[in-house]
């Protein structure tokens, strides 16, 4: 009992102190290295995750932690309930911290997220959305274009 | 205009690389004009296996299509690949260049049978059929380290045909007669020896038996080239 009790103490990039049971916190991979490695007796400061981040991600955790006993059907439906409420710019920053925190499902659910959100774009949109310099000649894209017709062949 | 990109710090690559391994077929050969590093790195061996495990565990339908071209001496140049997402009709094909046009050693001049299936892919390697002086045997060709080795088969019988096949992350070959209209196909599974795994009895109207899906389910090729997925426990 006493170790899922124990707290492990965050701290964000803007000052944020939270305090999380263990079983939620060891959700990361990372944190949990922490802990067996015994370095996360003191705060563990996050220098890249704001605390608005820090929150939905153990927000997420928990919502995992809490649902272990639930069916997988059940489980997904909340993850998909979790994911649409985000836009893309907090995406972008959850995907950064599910990285760096080691949180494997929420990275394959930020990850998917975004894939579903542009796989019906084009390649402009696309350019635009990740800041990609298009490096083709025009005939070279167009030729691109040419021989893979049916794949431009969509709606968004 | 909301995206990936905040003021000096874009997505690293690897992470990019995450989604862009989420994608359909379809939208990946869309995005492939979008530069030229996307373009070569949705045609990389890496990218191609770990797509297709990504969608083999979304239970998304990734066919590895049947025909390969180029020149059997020496090897396959390029294979296609046949995908759907969900409940949507097989309608993509997409070109996959291989790193085969590195020439085969002297040992190793096989070549492989332009009527055998594609070659099967896991994590590290590719593996296929092939024919050559010193009789059948089984061609595999490590991606990480370039190299090629061989396998025998468990059997060869005059008059059958084999073919190899993915069998629970296990390789699998398949044999069955050339004629007959009732074909019976008997599965060898490669778990350190080769093992009959069990012996299909003859199902009319079965051309051919493509591969293994979840659950023990199996597609086959019908009679009439129609593509059926079977369910043997129904």
């Amino acid at each position: 009992m006493a170790s899922t009790l124990k707290k492990i103490i965050l701290k964000s990039c803007d000052g944020k102190i939270l305090e999380v049971e263990e079983a939620v916190a060891v959700q990361s991979q990372m944190i949990k290295n922490m802990i067996e490695d015994d370095c996360a007796n003191e705060e563990i400061p996050l220098p890249d995750i704001t605390g608005e981040i820090l929150s939905m991600i153990i927000e997420y955790c928990k919502m995992h932690v809490d649902g272990e006993n639930n069916s997988n059907n059940e489980l997904i439906a909340r993850d998909a309930d979790f994911i649409t409420r985000v836009d893309l710019n907090t995406l972008y920053y959850l995907i950064v911290a599910a990285n760096f925190l080691n949180v494997k499902s929420l990275l394959d659910l930020t990850c998917q997220r975004v894939a579903d959100i542009i796989k019906g774009k084009s390649p402009e949109e696309i350019r635009l959305t990740f800041n990609i310099k298009n490096d083709f000649t025009p005939e070279e894209e167009e030729e691109i274009r040419k021989k893979n017709a049916w794949a431009f062949d969509y709606k968004d | 205009m909301q995206g990936l990109s905040k003021t000096g710090s874009d997505l690293p690559e690897a992470l990019v690389l995450e989604i862009l391994l989420k994608l359909p077929v379809k939208s990946l050969t869309r995005f492939r004009c979008v530069c030229k590093p996307w373009s070569s790195s949705f045609q990389t061996p890496l990218f191609i296996t770990k797509h297709l495990q990504n969608n083999l565990r979304n239970n998304n339908l990734n066919l590895f299509h049947k025909g390969f071209c180029g020149d059997t001496r020496d090897g396959i140049h390029s294979f296609s690949q046949l995908s759907t997402e969900k409940g949507q009709s097989f309608s993509m094909m997409v070109v996959i260049r291989l790193p085969f046009g590195t020439p085969l050693p002297e040992s190793l001049k096989y070549s492989l049978n332009p009527q055998q299936r594609p070659p099967l892919v896991d994590s590290t390697s590719l593996i296929a059929l092939a024919t050559g002086s010193f009789g059948d045997l089984i061609l595999s060709f490590d991606m990480v380290n370039e190299k090629f080795s061989t396998l025998p088969l468990p059997q060869t019988l005059d008059g059958f045909y084999s073919h190899l096949l993915d069998f629970n992350g296990l390789l699998g070959a398949i044999f069955y007669p050339g004629e007959g209209i009732g074909k019976s196909f008997d599965l060898w599974v490669m778990n350190e020896s080769w093992t009959k795994q069990f012996n299909i009895e003859s199902i009319p109207g079965v051309e051919m038996l493509l591969g293994f899906w979840k659950n023990g389910e199996f597609f086959i090729e019908s009679s009439d080239h129609e593509l059926v997925l079977f369910d043997p426990s129904t």
